[in-house]
């Protein structure tokens, strides 16, 4: 069973037309990078998921089922926690809070606040802080922490080196090879080629809403993948 | 570790519930001396009413406060905690004691229903359709004269006796003051119980941003008439207690001004904060009562008061000086 399908999924916001024609598959425990310039539709694919951007041709499966209009909390509730761009931090809640609100599906499983603060133990320093009175870097553990509380089968994360230092995203870099290990499935839409090579094993490249490229990474150079991104 | 364990509320919020219960209960000891030291029945009966009205101020607060939603309805669920108690008292044989309980849940059960469409849009929208439901009550209690009265209103009999009580508890203006001020009391304590529970956390992340609560997991609607259906529960205990007190009640107390009053209450005081709607009631009133003695045209002042308070300080009377001691203390420590 794959955890996400896309198969030639058009979706639009409006009458635009973002994604045209898309296939994809991710299956338990595989780590794939979604690549791409700016406005190619990356973001898209995610809210294709999360309902925000309109199915309006092909066939999407999310856990197993086929959704014709995912409702926003229809992923969580199969499995798949998606870490979005900006991270979307509560402000008026603590970390801890912001970690406790993640437990939405009660799906059984690993992650509980006290597995993300080994994790992350910057978060039990901060425990009782606003969750806005982090660091980007800090946030994006909040936001990938509290999207684990939910115990998914598949993370969906949007750009999350964006605006990080590289020391920071280094960090990202081990958290998610160790999540990747533990046998969560990890999608990475990004455009930092470095630090998708050091996650990912498969990846799709998407332009002007199709995907232009695809395969495994083994074999392929950092410059081959450079110019999917480079303007 | 089960997801339930770790998502049960953490021991450190058991000190500020602790503190918030002593202070909770030196404020009810404060108002159930208040009424010795207050010769003025005259006083008492005023600041009894300013109670009542800062039940209702407080329940428009806490909408505004855990769900952003501004009510320019909330009367109906004020009048209706009257209506229910003065009609159920009139036209059938039940007890006062089934009577209160049902005049606080079938104001909450009718807002849930009508929550589960008005919640569904914000803004402007969902504030004119609270108007709008209540000037349908308004209209249906006007325009029913044999039932209720209509414009003249509804006069209340109290039974003897109440819980083993004297219901004459309720008519004297020093008890009925301790009354209705422990009863502020408990509420506000409750509200601040409930905004630091799991269900009070949520709605503050539905409140800054339902897309991102939906997106976590969370079906958001039924927070959010849950949080319209206490919110009316809370201004139906006011009612109830408006007319214990009066033994009337007239359409006056379901009218879009007294909605609106309990509004200007709630944003002159400060929404934002639990104490402030309570507080605001307090100042509204006494304004009313000093400045109707100085003119007649009292409500300009306190319209201009409204401008004043929502142009220089959005955060009202409560959150200004909030935020003033907190500079005060960065300074100090500066």
């Amino acid at each position: 069973m794959t955890l996400l399908s896309f198969r030639d999924v058009a979706s639009y916001y409006g009458s635009a037309r973002i994604l045209d024609g898309v296939s994809l598959e991710v299956g338990p425990g595989e780590r794939i990078g979604v690549l791409g310039r700016n406005g190619v539709g990356k973001t898209t694919v995610a809210n294709t998921i999360l309902g925000i951007a309109t199915m309006k041709a092909g066939r999407l499966e999310i856990g197993g089922r086929e959704m014709k209009a995912p409702r926003h909390f229809d992923a969580a509730h199969a499995g798949i926690s998606i870490v979005p761009q900006g991270r979307r931090i509560i402000p008026v809640l603590t970390v801890r809070e912001n970690l406790q609100l993640g437990a939405a599906t009660r799906r059984p499983g690993p992650w509980t606040v006290e597995a993300i603060y080994d994790l992350f133990p910057i978060l039990r320093e901060r425990a009782d802080r606003p969750g806005t009175a982090l660091s980007g870097g800090q946030q994006q553990m909040l936001a990938i922490g509290r999207a684990l509380m939910a115990n998914p089968d598949l993370l969906v994360l949007d750009e999350p080196s964006e605006g990080l230092a590289p020391v920071i995203v280094d960090q990202l870099v081990d958290v998610l090879n160790r999540l990747g290990r533990a046998g969560t499935a990890i999608m990475l839409i990004e455009q930092n080629i470095g630090f998708v090579r050091d996650v990912v094993e498969r990846y799709y490249v998407l332009s002007k809403g199709r995907v232009v490229d695809q395969g495994r990474l083994d074999g392929v150079s950092l410059e081959a993948l450079k110019a999917h991104v480079s303007v | 570790m089960s997801v339930q364990a770790a998502t049960s509320l953490p021991a450190p919020a058991a000190r500020p519930a602790a503190i918030a219960f002593g202070i909770a209960l030196a404020a009810a000891v404060v108002g159930i001396v208040l009424p010795l030291l207050v010769a003025s029945p005259v006083t008492l009966s005023l600041a009894t009413q300013g109670l009542t009205n800062a039940i209702l101020a407080t329940s428009v607060g806490f909408l505004i406060r855990q769900s952003g939603f501004v009510s320019f309805g909330h009367a109906t669920f004020f009048g209706m905690g009257a209506y229910v108690t003065g009609l159920l008292l009139k036209h059938t044989g039940l007890a006062l004691e089934a009577i209160l309980p049902l005049a606080i849940a079938l104001p909450a059960a009718l807002a849930f229903v009508v929550g589960l469409v008005v919640v569904r849009v914000s803004g402007v929208a969902f504030s004119m359709l609270t108007l709008a439901v209540a000037q349908v009550f308004y209209e249906i209690v006007v325009k029913w004269r044999d039932f209720a009265g209509g414009d003249d209103g509804l006069s209340v009999t109290l039974p003897p006796r109440v819980f083993g009580l004297p219901t004459t508890l309720f008519q004297e203006p020093g008890d009925m003051f301790r009354i209705v001020w422990v009863t502020l009391v408990v509420i506000l304590f409750l509200l601040f119980l409930l905004a630091r529970s799991r269900f009070g956390r949520l709605c503050f992340a539905i409140k800054d941003n339902e897309e991102r609560a939906r997106f976590i997991g969370y079906r958001t609607l039924m927070p959010r008439a849950l949080v319209f259906a206490i919110s009316a529960a809370i201004g139906s205990i006011g009612g109830v207690l408006f007319v214990l007190y009066n033994g009337f009640v007239s359409p006056d107390v379901l009218h879009w001004t007294m909605s609106g009053s309990a509004l200007v209450m709630a944003i002159i005081g400060g929404a934002e904060f639990l104490i402030g709607p309570a507080i605001g009631a307090v100042v509204f009133l006494a304004a009313k009562d000093k400045l109707g003695d100085i003119t007649e045209h009292w409500q300009a002042i306190i319209g201009f008061t409204l401008i004043l308070v929502t142009v220089r300080w959005p955060h009202g009377l409560v959150g200004t000086i909030w935020h003033w001691i907190r500079r005060r203390g960065r300074g100090g420590r500066a």
